[in-house]
């Protein structure tokens, strides 16, 4: 066999010797046994000098590019054994150092979630007091005194007089007093009802009331205000009815569901097999709300709706407690973001 | 409330499925959902009986029955405890599947064979009582499916009405909605009642003392009545209506009721004492014993039917015990009024006593209703219990309601809706709803409001009412692009935004409190606030309102801490409530509370104990995130912080928060055993500063350097009376000076320490040479070492 010929299959019996090595002693071996001083590649290269000059040339040449390869194809397989193509000795599975990481509560997270929607739709936030009158929870707001509607608030009263705001409307009157229109705000808050403490209802929650008044506001404007706000917090598209209610700060009122999002409308336990989830009221302003605040109803026309957050936050995280909105274990807080 | 559809069928005239009814009420205003019984879910469950009993040989609480269904035996173990033989059984036979999950197959049980299930309720779910088989009429028949026989089929619609809606809490009221969706007017027969020649009015007289209370008063007189139990096709549709039978004269009124909105009330008219019924307001002190055995001592606030000596009835809300209709009762004087709705929520509150009549009155009843609704009882007391009814109803009007009218203009309607109707649609809305049209032009149509519809007085009402009919879901979106160019953001939400966003990222995590406290722990925190008391609260714990936002702060690391979380920061934006001589003062405040270890534990170099200074240093970056002046604290008691550790922060020269070591015995109370730290601010004093806004620094144009210095001083002074010495000592020169080192103990003197200042020069005209800096750096040394007679270190 010509040396050329023996140092082919020198080269591919190396290559395939060094591929299968599964050790760094094995490999060592390998080179050992093929570059050392007694390895097979010095021992053909010692059959040289019995060569010609020129074949020297050209057997010597293949012989060194063949000892480069070798080496090369080692020292690579040597890394990989060694694990890792950067050759990394530290154990990078050690935890990296924790940073503060702190979560947002559920509530707020909602709520700023629902703001920043109406932000960009135009309105302004404002607010108004929890601890409030009832002219400004009840009276302005068309509740007679002594009336089936008050029932359906069950109202915390505190010693002077006052009561527990049972919804963010007082904003409403409160604004509605300090300009004219048109009027575009939303005012999300904290409100209270005296209701039994249970896994559905706890006595404080939070509420995100919006309002427009302004000349021409009709109906249509309100349907389009609120799908465009379902549209952006569920999902484009959205199915949504509106079904005629009863609030008495609007007239004509309604309630609106959004299609059931677990089930589609099929009916599941989320929606009670309704196929609907009740996600808001809503209702064009009462004249009455406009007389009580000096407005003029012949001239301006209004929407006003109102958006429970917990309620939200339970649907979309299929919460089954609201209490545990307000026990504050760390351990519940930190699941959302 | 609930209905049986085939009764609003039957007097609507719709022929709509349950389901659809209910969808096209709901879509209308009258909330409702049909619920019936799913007839796959009865497949193969049939009647049968028992027709032998014996004990399971392996098993000593089941029993072996054999069954027949007439056609077939079967062997089926049952465990139930009312289990007897002969009786006729609901069995489910192989193949059934209960309530659509429950499959029914032959089994083995303890080794004996058992083809199918004798059925409770619970398991074929028509309620949720599993207190044993149900046990049917001998008379039911062999082998029929359970749910014909049960009558499963029978749609009951639940109704959620609305308080502006007395008159569809009754089937005459849901019917003519129905009616009207079918666009028609529903047309109600005049009830047709064949009466005696002997008079009602030569037995009873009617005197109206309140007519602001009691604006219509009618009474009836039926005798030889018998009183026995109802037919049943009346226990049945009271049943479905969730009302139990209980006598024919009692079911006739509440069936009335149920048809008609008009609570009644029958008296014995022997028993009633008289023979004149008063209406008057109740004196004070008068007792009344309700028909619910209850005794009530009454004030003019309670609306009285009297026979002119006693009370015989709270009225509209409960009869009273000693006029109640027995089974000897013979003779009837039947009540159908109108009360004042106001008068009766009064009356009920007073009572602490509501009922299906005081909920009816206090909505508003229809005031001309109440001879048709009387006709209507005493033709069924006729036919049902065999009664004799006296000619002619004694009516006392003491203050007629009429019909109102109310105009619309046609243009009003697509003014508020965004919608022009169709053609007719409007009047004939009007129209089928009941109102009459007494003017019906090109713009004005004028309605007269029947009785009925007490809520309807305004043109807005009649717009609803052609809204809700013609579909709120037909009306057109659209969009309002007037108002505002811009809103404007108000500093406070930016700040509570910003706040949110450091925090978080500070590691806190958010909590929200209720804002509610228990008075004895609130006032140990913060003695010198009273706070605001709840009148009607939940609990004791839920008595009072927060005045402070370390009360919520503690109430939830408790909770944590007794849930071995006890490694937490927590914060919160909220409100406290401090009591004023109007309003109270409801600041939106910032609360922060943190205990155990800073950070989770590093391998790299464990974990680290949170301190004060941690809370400082956090109080620093938040005043520089809310371009304030930086905060910073001053030691003062503040209630419920360590008195060693508990200092006020300033922002500038103003007070605007505090911050400390919560008191270990005020933790206690909390639960919290562990050092906790905690800071409060209020916001409505920072977004009122002005914010800071700094023009812009050019860059350093010339390197600086830097020194550092070592100095043994007493204990007792402070770092930053040295740090002021070093800048005012140093001159223009000194651009920032930093404690980077502390220590006591080791080689420092018993009541000495050592700090490190680090001390940054920088001129901004001209590279500092290494001289210049010395000597000045030599100069603050040395003050340092006079003013404080300090020791250097090396
Ligand atoms: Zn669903």
């Amino acid at each position: 066999m010509s040396i050329i010929k023996q140092l082919e299959q020198l080269g591919i019996k190396a290559q395939t010797d060094i591929k299968q090595a599964d050790s760094g002693d094995v490999l060592e071996k390998l080179r050992v046994g093929l570059l050392g001083k007694k390895g097979a590649l010095t021992s053909i290269l010692r059959g040289l000098k019995e060569l010609s000059v020129e074949e020297k040339r050209e057997v010597g040449g293949l012989a060194n590019r063949l000892k480069g390869t070798i080496e090369e194809s080692i020292a690579t397989k040597r890394e990989a054994l060694s694990g890792g193509s950067g050759g990394s000795t530290i154990d990078y599975t050690l935890p990296g150092k924790p940073h503060a990481h702190g979560h947002r509560h559920l509530v707020t997270l909602v709520m700023d979630e629902f703001i920043s929607i109406f932000q960009r739709m135009g309105f302004e936030i404002a607010d108004g007091p929890e601890i409030e009158t009832d002219h400004y929870n009840f009276g302005a707001l068309n509740f007679p005194d002594d009336h089936p509607a008050r029932d359906e608030h069950d109202t915390f009263y505190v010693d002077g007089g006052l009561l527990l705001r049972t919804h963010t409307s007082n904003v409403q009157i409160r604004e509605f007093e300090k300009r004219t229109p048109p009027v575009k705000i939303i005012a999300p808050g904290r409100v209270f009802r005296n209701e039994s403490v249970n896994a559905r209802s706890f006595c404080v929650f939070h509420q995100v009331e919006g309002f427009l008044v302004d000349e021409n506001v009709t109906f249509g404007d309100l349907k389009g205000a609120l799908e465009a706000f379902c549209y952006e917090y569920f999902e484009e598209g959205v199915n949504l009815r509106f079904r005629p209610s009863f609030f008495p700060f609007t007239e004509p009122s309604a309630e609106v569901d959004v299609q059931c999002f677990l089930c589609s409308g099929k009916g599941c336990t989320l929606c009670k097999y309704e196929g609907w989830l009740e996600i808001l009221g809503c209702g064009m302003i009462d004249p009455e709300v406009f007389r009580s605040v000096g407005y003029d109803s012949e001239k301006y026309t209004g929407y006003a709706f109102g958006v429970g957050i917990e309620r939200m936050a339970l649907l979309k995280y299929r919460i089954n407690d609201i209490r545990l909105l307000y026990e504050n274990d760390a351990r519940f807080i930190r699941q959302f973001r | 409330m609930k209905l049986p559809y085939s009764w609003l069928k039957e007097i609507s005239g719709v022929s709509w499925s349950a389901d659809e009814a209910a969808d096209r009420l709901t879509l209308s205003g009258t909330a409702g959902l049909a619920e019936s019984h799913n007839r796959e879910h009865f497949k193969n469950v049939v009647v049968g009986q028992i027709s032998s009993l014996e004990k399971h040989p392996n098993a000593d609480k089941l029993q072996v029955a054999n069954v027949t269904t007439g056609s077939d035996e079967w062997q089926i173990i049952c465990g139930a405890p009312n289990c007897e033989a002969g009786q006729k059984v609901i069995v489910a036979l192989p193949g059934a599947c209960l309530k659509g999950e429950f499959d029914i197959k032959e089994i083995k049980m303890r080794g004996v064979k058992s083809a199918g299930m004798i059925c409770a309720e619970d398991e074929l779910g028509l309620s949720d009582d599993h207190g044993g088989i149900i046990v049917l009429d001998e008379s039911a028949p062999l082998g029929v499916d359970a749910y014909e026989y049960l009558n499963l089929d029978e749609a009951v619609i639940g109704f959620e009405i609305t308080p502006n809606r007395p008159d569809c809490l009754s089937a005459n009221g849901v019917a003519r909605e129905l009616a009207v969706l079918d666009g028609r007017r529903l047309e109600l027969s005049a009830p047709a009642v064949s009466e005696s020649s002997e008079k009602a009015s030569d037995q009873i007289k009617v005197i109206i003392e309140d007519s602001h209370g009691c604006p219509r008063y009618t009474a009836r007189i039926i005798k030889n009545v018998k009183v026995g139990p109802s037919p049943d096709w009346m226990q049945k549709r009271l049943l479905d209506c969730g009302v139990r039978s209980i006598n024919n004269i009692v079911d006739i009124s509440n069936y009335v009721m149920l048809e008609t909105n008009q609570p009644l009330h029958a008296f014995d008219y022997d028993r009633f004492g008289s023979r004149e019924v008063i209406i008057r307001q109740a004196n004070d002190g008068e007792l009344f014993t309700t028909l619910d055995g209850q005794e009530h001592k009454l004030d003019s606030s309670v609306l009285m039917i009297t026979n002119g000596k006693i009370g015989v009835a709270a009225a509209g809300v409960m009869g009273g015990l000693n006029s109640e209709v027995e089974e000897g009762t013979t003779t009837i004087l039947l009540e159908s009024a109108y009360f004042d709705p106001s008068v009766i929520r009064k009356s009920r509150n007073r009572l602490g006593l509501s009922s299906e009549s005081s909920y009816r009155f206090e909505r508003g009843i229809d005031p001309n209703g109440v001879v048709s609704a009387s006709d209507r009882a005493a033709q069924l007391m006729a036919e049902l219990a065999g009664g004799e009814v006296l000619a002619g109803v004694v009516d006392n009007i003491a203050r007629p309601i009429e019909p109102i009218t109310v105009n619309l203009r046609r243009s009003q309607v697509s003014r508020l809706l965004g919608v022009d109707l169709p053609g007719n649609f409007i009047s004939e809305t009007l129209n089928n709803l009941g109102f009459d049209l007494s003017e019906n032009k090109a713009e004005l149509i004028t309605a007269v409001i029947p009785t009925f519809r007490p809520d309807v007085s305004r043109e807005v009402d009649l717009i609803e009412e052609v809204a809700r009919i013609f579909g709120m879901g037909n009306i057109p979106n659209s969009t309002h692009n007037s108002g505002p160019l811009y809103s404007p953001t108000h500093r406070r939400d930016t700040i509570k935004e910003q706040l949110r966003q450091i925090m978080t990222g500070f590691g806190y995590d958010e909590m929200l409190g209720t804002g509610f406290a228990n008075p004895d722990l609130m006032q140990k925190i913060e003695p010198a606030v009273k706070p605001i008391r709840l009148t009607n609260p939940i609990s004791d714990d839920f008595g009072y309102m927060r005045t402070r936002m370390l009360y919520s702060m503690l109430v939830a690391a408790g909770h944590n801490i007794r849930h071995r979380n006890i490694d937490f920061k927590l914060f919160e934006i909220g409100r406290v409530y401090i009591p004023q001589d109007k309003m109270p003062d409801q600041p939106y405040s910032f609360g922060l509370i943190a205990t155990g270890q800073s950070l989770a534990p590093y391998w790299k170099n464990g974990s680290e104990a949170l301190d004060l200074f941690e809370i400082k240093g956090l109080l620093t970056s938040l005043s520089d995130s809310l371009s304030v002046w930086p905060f910073v604290i001053e030691p003062e008691v503040v209630a419920g912080y360590d008195k060693g550790l508990s200092f006020v922060i300033k922002c500038g020269t103003v007070r605007v928060g505090s911050i400390g070591m919560v008191d270990q015995k005020t933790a206690r109370l909390f639960d919290i055993k562990q050092k906790a730290f905690a800071a409060e601010l209020n916001l409505e004093i920072i977004s009122s500063m002005e914010k800071r806004i700094s023009p812009y620094q050019p860059l350093p144009k010339y390197p600086g350097s830097s020194r550092d210095v070592a100095i043994v001083v007493d204990n007792h002074l402070q770092a930053e009376e040295m740090r002021q010495s070093i800048i005012s000592s140093g001159g223009e020169l000194v651009r920032a000076v930093t404690v980077f080192d502390l220590f006591t103990g080791g080689q420092v003197p018993e009541g000495k320490k050592s700090v490190a200042f680090s001390i940054d020069f920088r001129s901004s005209d001209r590279t500092l040479q290494d001289e210049e800096v010395d000597r000045v750096f030599k100069k603050i040394v040395n003050t340092l070492v006079d003013k404080f007679k300090a020791g250097l270190r090396e």
